[in-house]
C-alpha cells in the first residue's frame, strides 16, 4: 500500500471526523456546549447499548439454556450485514461514484485505486462505528451466558473487520443505480423516495413479528434470522469460526470478503471515473409560461422548506418516516380491526386505557419528525440569503417550526380520527387526543428551533451529515422523547385523581404553556442568535 | 452678470454643505470607525472609515484575506462586527437591521442559492421579502430576464443551472427591488463578456438614479475604468481612498496597488 493512501487518509479523515464536521461546533468554543454535548453523545449511546443490551441479554439467556447460544453470533453477522448494507445505499454514492472533490483529486499524480481504496476506507470508519457499537451488547450476552473466550472474541473482532465488504461490494452498485434513475427520471426522486420507504417497510414486516405478549420483540426475529442464515455461507462460517474457532471457516470469511473487496476496486476503476466525470444532469424541459407569485414571507418560507423537504431523499427518508408510520397506522386501525382490539384488550387488562397507548405510539411517531431541529443547519451555505434580507430571524424559525407541524399534525388527526372510528372511542376522548397532539407538535417543533438556533451545523459536504449525524437532529429526536417522557410520568402519578378526559386537558394545557415560552424565547432571541452566526 | 451667477453658485453650494450637516450621512453610506476579529486576536477589519455617496461607484481593492468580504458582509448585516457604526441613508445596521436591509441589496462572490426552487421561484421569494408589488416585479423580472438571456430558463431548477447561469440570478434578484445601496462581493467573476459588460450598464443605471454601488474586484482595470472612487485595503486598514485619479495621479491602478502593498511587505 503506497504512503499516499495513508496521506489521503489523514486528509480525508480530517475532513469527515473532525468534532467540529460531525457535531458542526468547535468544543473549544465553548465549555458548556462541549460539556453537553459529551453528555448528550454518552446518553445516546448509553441508552442503544443499553436497550439493546437487555433485550439480548434476556434472549441469549434463554438460546444458551436451550443450547441455542451460537444463534447470537448469527444475530451479530445479520446486523452487521444489514447496518451495512443500509450505510452503502445512502452513502456509496457520495464517496465512490460521485464524490465533491473530484476535481480536486483527479488531476493529481495518484493512481485511481488509491485514491477509490482511500475513500472506502473512511466509508468503512463509519460503517465499523455503527456495527461495533451494536454488536457490543449482543457479544456481551453470548460470553456473559456462554463464558468467555479471549480467542473467540478476537477472533470475532477479526472477522466483524470484514463482513462489511461484500454488502460494501452488492450494494454499491445499487446505491449508484438509485442515484441515477432519480437524476435522470422526472418523478425518479419521488420513486426513489417511494421504493426507499417500500424497501425499508419490508424488512421491518420482516424481521419483526408483532409477538408483543412475549415483551421481547427481539424474539420476533428469530424466525428471520434462522431463514436468512439457511441462505448465508458467510453466516455459517462466522459462527463456525468463533463459536468452534474453526480456521478454516475464519479464512472462508477473509479470503472471500478479500476476493470481493479486491475485484471491487480493480473492476471499478473506469467506472468510478466515469460516474465523476459525467456531471449529474437534471432535466430541464419545462416550457411551462413564466408567472410570479406574490405571497407572505412566512408561506414563502413553508413553502421553500417544503421544497427542501422534497428534494433531499435522506431528508424525506429520515424525518417522514414517522409520518409515512401514522398514516399507515391510521389505515391499518380499519383494515385489522378485531386483530388490534384483541390486542389492546390485554392492555386494557391491565389497567391502561387504549386512548394512553394510542398517544404514546404517536408522540414516539412525533418525535421522529424533528425538521425543526436540523432545517437552520441544512440552509449551509445559503443562510447568507437570509440573513441578508429584511426578514426577521423569528420569522425564519416560526416558518421552519410551522413546516415541521403541517407535516406532523395533519396526520396524527388523520390517525387519532381513524382509531377513534375504528375502535369506537368516545367522542370527547378522541377531541382532547387531538389537542394533545397537537399541543405536542407545537412543543416539539419549538423545542427542535431552540435547539437548531444553539446547535446550528452549516459545514457539510452532504445532508446526510445533517439529517442523520448532527448534534441538532439527535437533540431534536431526544428533546420530544423527554417531552412525552414527563407528559406519562405526570399521567402516571395522577391517573387516579383525574379521568382521562380532564387529565390529558391539563397535560395540553401544561404543554401549550410550555409552548408560550418557547414561542417568547425564539421570538426575542432569534434575531440576537442569528446575528452570532 | 457673472457676479451674479457666482453668487448663486455660491449659494446652491452653501445649501449643499448645510443640508450635509443637517443629514448627518442620511444620504449615504456612513462606515465609521468599523472593526472586526474573528478569533480575538487579529482584527480582519481595522478601524474602517468610509462615506460613499448616492452616485457613487466605489470600487473596494485589496488582496487575498485584506478584510475585503468581511467588510462586505458587514455592512449588509450578515456578519456581526465587533466595534463602530454603519448607516445605510440614516439607518443602522445594527440597532435598525430590517429597515437598513430593505435599502440593500448583497450579491456574494460565490452564488450559493437555493437548489431545489426554479430561478422564478427565487426571484418571487427575494421581492417578497422586499414587498415588491407584483406589477414593477413582473417588468423587473421581464427586463432583466431578457437583458441577461435567463427568459428561457426561469421555470428550471437552478440546480441545473451553470455558475454562470446562477450569478446571473443573483444579479437578477439583486435588482428586483431597486436598491438604494448595492454591495457586490467580486461581482464579475464567473460572468460571460457580454454578462459583464450588461452588468456595467445596469450599474451606470442605478448610479444615474441616485443609488451608489460597493464592490469589491480584483480586476484592477474594470476598477480603473469604472469606479469614480476606489478603497484600496491591506491588513484589515484602508491605505489608499478617494477619487480614482486623484488616488492614481499618473501612474496606473496596478502601479498603485503593487507599491502599497510592498510598502507593508504584503507580497
Amino acid at each position: 500500500m503506497s504512503m499516499m493512501y495513508f496521506k489521503l487518509m489523514k486528509v480525508f479523515f480530517k475532513e469527515n471526523l473532525s468534532f467540529k464536521r460531525i457535531l458542526g461546533t468547535d468544543l473549544k468554543s465553548s465549555k458548556t456546549k462541549a460539556i453537553f454535548i459529551i453528555f448528550a453523545i454518552i446518553y445516546g449511546f448509553g441508552s442503544i447499548l443499553f436497550t439493546i443490551g437487555l433485550m439480548f441479554f434476556d434472549l441469549g439467556k434463554v438460546l444458551t439454556e436451550a443450547g441455542m447460544g451460537d444463534l447470537l453470533l448469527n444475530f451479530i453477522f445479520i446486523y452487521a450485514t444489514g447496518l451495512s448494507i443500509m450505510f452503502v445505499l445512502f452513502r456509496a454514492n457520495g464517496y465512490i461514484f460521485h464524490y465533491k472533490d473530484y476535481d480536486i483529486l483527479e488531476p493529481l499524480p495518484i493512481k485511481g485505486k488509491t485514491v477509490i481504496l482511500a475513500k472506502m476506507t473512511v466509508m468503512m470508519s463509519f460503517i465499523y462505528l455503527t456495527i461495533f457499537t451494536v454488536s457490543a451488547p449482543i457479544a456481551f450476552s453470548y460470553f456473559y451466558h456462554g463464558g468467555f473466550d479471549v480467542v473467540k472474541l478476537l477472533m470475532m473482532i477479526l472477522l466483524l473487520l470484514f463482513i462489511p465488504f461484500i454488502p460494501l461490494v452488492l450494494f454499491s452498485f445499487v446505491s449508484l443505480l438509485i442515484a441515477n434513475f432519480s437524476t435522470r427520471f422526472r418523478f425518479g426522486k419521488a420513486l426513489n423516495i417511494i421504493l426507499m420507504f417500500v424497501f425499508f417497510l419490508g424488512i421491518m414486516f420482516l424481521s419483526f413479528s408483532m409477538n408483543f405478549s412475549n415483551g421481547n420483540p427481539i424474539e420476533g426475529q428469530l424466525g428471520f434470522i434462522e431463514g436468512a442464515t439457511k441462505y448465508l455461507i458467510t453466516s455459517k462460517w462466522f459462527t463456525l469460526a468463533v463459536d468452534d474457532l474453526n480456521i478454516l471457516a475464519a479464512l472462508g470469511v477473509i479470503g472471500l470478503s478479500v476476493a470481493f473487496l479486491t475485484g471491487f476496486v480493480y473492476l471499478i476503476q473506469n467506472l468510478v471515473k466515469n460516474t465523476n466525470q459525467r456531471s449529474v444532469v437534471t432535466r430541464t424541459t419545462n416550457k411551462k409560461k413564466v408567472t410570479s407569485k406574490q405571497r407572505s414571507i412566512l408561506m414563502n418560507i413553508i413553502s421553500k422548506e417544503t421544497k427542501k423537504f422534497f428534494g433531499v431523499t435522506i431528508y424525506v427518508f429520515n424525518n417522514g418516516f414517522g409520518v409515512i408510520m401514522m398514516a399507515l397506522a391510521g389505515i391499518a386501525v380499519v383494515i385489522f380491526k378485531d386483530n388490534l382490539s384483541a390486542f389492546l384488550g390485554e392492555f386494557v387488562a391491565l389497567g391502561i386505557d387504549i386512548e394512553v397507548v394510542l398517544l404514546l405510539l404517536l408522540g414516539f411517531l412525533i418525535s421522529m419528525v424533528f425538521t425543526s431541529a436540523i432545517s437552520l443547519s441544512l440552509e449551509g451555505k445559503n443562510f447568507w440569503v437570509l440573513k441578508s434580507l429584511p426578514i426577521k430571524a423569528s420569522t425564519v424559525m416560526f416558518g421552519k417550526m410551522l413546516f415541521n407541524v403541517l407535516l406532523t399534525l395533519p396526520v396524527a388527526i388523520f390517525a387519532i380520527f381513524m382509531s377513534g372510528y375504528a375502535l369506537g372511542l368516545n367522542v370527547f376522548n378522541v377531541l382532547i387526543m387531538m389537542v394533545f397532539i397537537g399541543s405536542l407538535c407545537f412543543l416539539s417543533s419549538g423545542l427542535g428551533s431552540i435547539i437548531n438556533l444553539h446547535f446550528p451545523k452549516f459545514n457539510f459536504v452532504s445532508e446526510t451529515e445533517v439529517v442523520k449525524q448532527s448534534i441538532g437532529a439527535f437533540l431534536g429526536m431526544l428533546s420530544s422523547w423527554l417531552i412525552l417522557t414527563i407528559n406519562g410520568f405526570i399521567y402516571y402519578y395522577l391517573a387516579n385523581s383525574f379521568s382521562f378526559f380532564v387529565l390529558v386537558l391539563l397535560l395540553s394545557l401544561l404543554n401549550i404553556l410550555l409552548f408560550a415560552g418557547v414561542f417568547y424565547y425564539i421570538k426575542s432571541r432569534s434575531e440576537v442568535i442569528f446575528s452570532k452566526l | 452678470m457673472i457676479c451674479a451667477f457666482s453668487f448663486g453658485l455660491f449659494i446652491l453650494e452653501f445649501d449643499k454643505c448645510i443640508i450635509d450637516m443637517f443629514m448627518e450621512g442620511k444620504n449615504m453610506l456612513k462606515i465609521t470607525n468599523v472593526s472586526k476579529s474573528y478569533d480575538q486576536k487579529k482584527k480582519a477589519i481595522d478601524g474602517i472609515n468610509l462615506e460613499i455617496l448616492p452616485g457613487d461607484i466605489y470600487g473596494f481593492i485589496g488582496h487575498n484575506g485584506a478584510g475585503k468580504t468581511t467588510l462586505l458582509k458587514s455592512i449588509s448585516g450578515i456578519l456581526k462586527f465587533d466595534s463602530g457604526e454603519i448607516t445605510i441613508f440614516g439607518k443602522s445596521i445594527e440597532k435598525e437591521g430590517l429597515e437598513a436591509k430593505k435599502l440593500i441589496a448583497y450579491i456574494p462572490d460565490n452564488p450559493d442559492i437555493y437548489d431545489a426552487l426554479t430561478g422564478i421561484q427565487y426571484l418571487d421569494f427575494i421581492a417578497d421579502a422586499f414587498a415588491v408589488d407584483l406589477e414593477k416585479r413582473r417588468n423587473l423580472i421581464n427586463k432583466y430576464a431578457s437583458m441577461f438571456e435567463m427568459d428561457q430558463v426561469l421555470n428550471n431548477p437552478i440546480s441545473s443551472y451553470s455558475h454562470g447561469m446562477k450569478q446571473k440570478i443573483v444579479i437578477m434578484s439583486a435588482l428586483i427591488h431597486s436598491p438604494k445601496v448595492m454591495l457586490l462581493d467580486e461581482p464579475f467573476v464567473g460572468l460571460d463578456p457580454k454578462a459583464s459588460f450588461l452588468l456595467k450598464e445596469v450599474f451606470h443605471e442605478l448610479v444615474d438614479n441616485g443609488a451608489l454601488i460597493f464592490f469589491s474586484t480584483h480586476v484592477l482595470e474594470v476598477a480603473e475604468k469604472l469606479c469614480n472612487k476606489v478603497a484600496i485595503i491591506k491588513n484589515g486598514k484602508i491605505v489608499a481612498n478617494g477619487r480614482t485619479e486623484e488616488i492614481i495621479k499618473d501612474q496606473s491602478l496596478e502601479n498603485l496597488f503593487i507599491e502599497l502593498l510592498n510598502e507593508h511587505d504584503v507580497l
